[in-house]
């Protein structure tokens, strides 16, 4: 009811209006927000003051710009680092304490983790540096700013836009264009077919073989890794395309955020296509003011491991999500030495898919498995070599129809990939085709009550 | 409203309907596989609790009764209407419903070792949806502990009478038998696990009590205790099924039990063959549900003890 309700009002009611529109987007917005936790719609609100208000005073020509750019860093890194990393931190502390053989009495904070904390914070961030940096002037709007941070669409789990590209559309008029609304559901048609019928079919698997490695075989746990490198590709571009069909909806524009990454040739390039806000947004803010590739040889291979090391971290407060941070670093480490040592070697294209697929999948077990205990015993069921067994332990104790409908479901995904994208969204015709094809499958081959998308937790 | 929001208007109109007739057909299909396969939750609750009369011998309670019942084995009208995921709370509802339903012969119904543990909590039966069929009759729905008749119930497509693959999964199950064999409704696991797989298991076992009725389920008991005193016609044997030698190990609530099941004779019959020793790893899938094998021993054991009666 939500969405018809806010699209109702938006263009029926408030079209004239640009601003009234801007209100009324921040109204829904905050609304949807506070469904999820109304406790922290107040911090949101917050982030986006301190960014605004310091955005203003970080302005060319201003006093102590470098000052207020800090006490927005401070304050908005302050906040996530406490509500997303306070309790990770104590209990390190505490391991390490006791690693050396010292008492640990580290308290214990019942805090809880506000949705979307870390995708608005970047965001924000993102506006107060790049004013800084004169790439845009300060907005003056305090509800198009707002609303910018808050944008419902993309609030919980992305894309990370930037303020260049997403605010100016809050201060132009908007105009309804049927193909472009047309557009939009096609793209929330599909993020949800992603979602509903690949990501929660493979769930169903995925969950059984990294649960209980021990009890399956090690077909069971590659076909875990296998699946689950599709699970949470679909789960997050599922939502990035059901995000950017919502605001299309509205007459608004977002990045892409993902472009078919297993296609990708070589480490470089995965992070060309994967979670570009994210990968964009560390490239532009972390990268660079090091001093990006203009450096030595030394200092770029640390550059690139800062970089990873925190994205590792920014997905989750584990040390595993470090280290999966860590493997991405090593692995554009040795792109790096690689193009250095050895230029004239070149592999053909199909290989070099097939080759920085295998490494990217091999990298989400450290995402999957909580923890390294976790880890081991399921690497360790896979190096038993174990890959002929009963059919249960292959299909990790679910049945050959669970496995049959992970391959079909992998197979659907492969198959919207064959249908040229220009093709499909070029007339009304085909927009509307594509929507009762995508429809009829996601009904009959969903799994209704699956779970919340993984990237909600972040 | 302009020309082009009037367009799209009419094309989101055209897809909802498209949406809602292939939901109707989804939900139509899901139907046609509740009704053709015996071993689906969803078919045991309708055949349960909509029919005016049950003949049959019931079987009611958990997994631990679709599991371990083999009902050609028992006799020849028996039908297992375990349902995995039933709770304690759930099974005395559907004992109260049979009652009613039930001229004159015997009910069998299985309790779990860890007795009332989940009753009356937030704790909710994995087929708590599956009532969507049976939910279409007023008669139950009024009896349906609160919460458990909710929209889902009703609107077409989201029906929770099972997902398209669990239904499917249990059509063929039922014709062919492909991951269990179905035997009037019991669905009896034709694996057993090897030493390896019996290590990791163990390991995660812990130790399990038996939990007492509390006030709302001494109520329920109270009632099905008066119903009984009406009906002479009919026999209800509480049963207990075996459980693995290393559960059984780790079980504590052994005396708890025997102390309720003493309780319960008068009106009831009892068979506890949880601490039999005739059962080892083999007759099991898992510590607490015996297999094709195991319920088949078990089946003739239970068999001779009610004939004994």
């Amino acid at each position: 009811m939500f969405l018809p309700v806010v699209f109702g009002v938006y263009w029926f009611a408030l079209a004239r209006s640009v601003k009234a529109q801007n209100v009324w987007l921040l109204l829904a917005s905050y609304v949807f927000y506070g469904w999820w936790d109304w406790r922290f719609m107040g911090l949101i609100a917050f982030t986006s003051g301190v960014s605004y208000l310091t955005g203003l005073k970080c302005a060319d020509g201003q006093r102590h710009r470098r000052f207020w750019l800090v006490v927005s860093l401070v304050l908005n890194l302050a906040i996530l680092g406490f509500f997303k990393y306070c309790n990770f931190f104590l209990e390190s502390t505490a391991s390490l304490l006791q690693m050396l053989g010292m008492k640990a009495n580290m308290p214990v904070l019942q805090v809880v983790l506000p949705v979307g904390i870390s995708f608005y914070t970047f965001q924000a961030l993102s506006y107060t540096i790049d004013v800084y940096r004169g790439k845009i002037t300060p907005v003056r709007d305090w509800i198009a700013f707002f609303t910018f941070v808050s944008f419902f669409p993309q609030l919980v789990a992305g894309p990370i836009e930037r303020a260049s590209n997403l605010l100016p559309q809050f201060k132009r008029s908007r105009q309804f264009e049927c193909d472009k609304a047309l557009h939009g559901v096609c793209l929330i048609a599909y993020g949800l077919f992603k979602k509903m019928v690949v990501a929660d079919t493979l769930a169903l698997y995925v969950d059984q073989a990294f649960a209980h490695p021990a009890l399956y075989n090690s077909t069971a746990c590659l076909l875990g890794v296998f699946f689950f490198s599709f699970q949470i590709y679909c789960d997050f571009s599922g939502y990035s395309d059901c995000a950017r069909g919502l605001a299309r909806l509205f007459g608004f524009e977002l990045m892409l955020n993902f472009d078919r990454p297993y296609l990708s040739q070589s480490f470089g390039e995965f992070w060309h296509r994967w979670h570009i806000s994210l990968s964009s947004w560390f490239k532009d803010y972390v990268y660079i003011p090091l001093g990006g590739n203009r450096v030595s040889f030394h200092r770029l291979i640390v550059n690139i491991w800062i970089v990873f090391l925190l994205s590792g971290l920014w997905h989750g407060t584990s040390w595993t999500f470090v280290a999966w941070g860590a493997v991405h670093a090593v692995f554009l480490t040795s792109g790096i030495l690689r193009r250095r040592y050895w230029p004239s070697l070149k592999l053909p294209s199909a290989l070099s898919i097939i080759l920085v697929d295998i490494g990217v999948f091999a990298a989400w077990m450290l995402f999957r498995a909580r923890t390294f205990t976790d880890l081991k015993a399921f690497v360790g069921r896979m190096a038993d070599c174990e890959f002929f067994g009963s059919m249960m332990a292959t299909c990790a104790g679910l049945g050959p129809m669970v496995l049959l409908f992970c391959f079909l479901a992998v197979g659907l995904l492969l198959l919207s990939y064959v249908v040229p994208r220009d093709c499909v969204f070029r007339t009304t015709k085909a927009r509307v085709a594509y929507i009762l094809v995508v429809s009829f499958v996601t009904i009959f081959f969903a799994v209704p009550s699956g779970g919340e998308f993984i990237y909600f937790q972040f | 409203m302009n020309g082009f929001m009037k367009r799209f208007l009419l094309i989101m109109l055209g897809i909802v309907v498209w949406v809602v007739v292939w939901v109707a057909i989804y939900d139509q299909v899901n139907v046609w596989l509740v009704r053709h396969a015996p071993g689906n939750s969803a078919y045991k609750l309708e055949r349960l609790l909509t029919r005016a009369e049950i003949s049959e011998t019931p079987i009611l309670g958990s997994s631990r009764a679709e599991t371990c019942y083999a009902p050609s084995v028992l006799g020849t009208n028996v039908f297992n209407y375990g349902i995995s995921g039933s709770c304690i709370r759930e099974t005395l509802f559907h004992l109260r419903m049979v009652l009613a339903r039930k001229k004159s012969g015997d009910i069998v119904v299985n309790l779990d070792p860890w007795g009332f543990a989940y009753y009356g909590t937030e704790k909710k039966s994995g087929f708590a949806g599956s009532y969507g069929l049976a939910a279409l009759e007023s008669n139950v729905r009024k009896e349906l502990p609160a919460g458990l008749v909710s929209l889902s119930n009703w609107l077409p497509g989201i029906r929770f009478q099972g997902r398209l693959r669990a239904n499917l999964t249990a059509w063929l199950n039922a014709r062919k038998g492909v991951t269990k064999k179905v035997d009037h409704g019991a669905a009896l696991a034709m694996r057993s696990r090897t030493e390896q797989e019996w290590k990791v298991i163990d390991a995660t076992l812990k130790p399990v009590s038996f939990v007492g009725p509390n006030a709302a389920a001494r109520e329920e008991l109270e009632m099905i205790e008066r119903l009984l005193k009406e009906r002479s016609d009919v026999r209800v044997f509480w049963v207990v099924s075996p459980a693995s030698p290393s559960w059984k190990r780790l079980y504590t609530g052994k005396r708890d039990l025997e102390s309720f099941l003493s309780g319960l004779k008068g009106q009831n019959h009892v068979v506890n063959v949880l601490m039999d020793t005739g059962f080892n790893a083999d007759d099991f899938v898992d510590p607490t549900h015996l297999n094709l094998q195991g319920a088949t021993k078990f089946s003739r054991l239970l068999k001779a003890r009610i004939e004994s009666l």
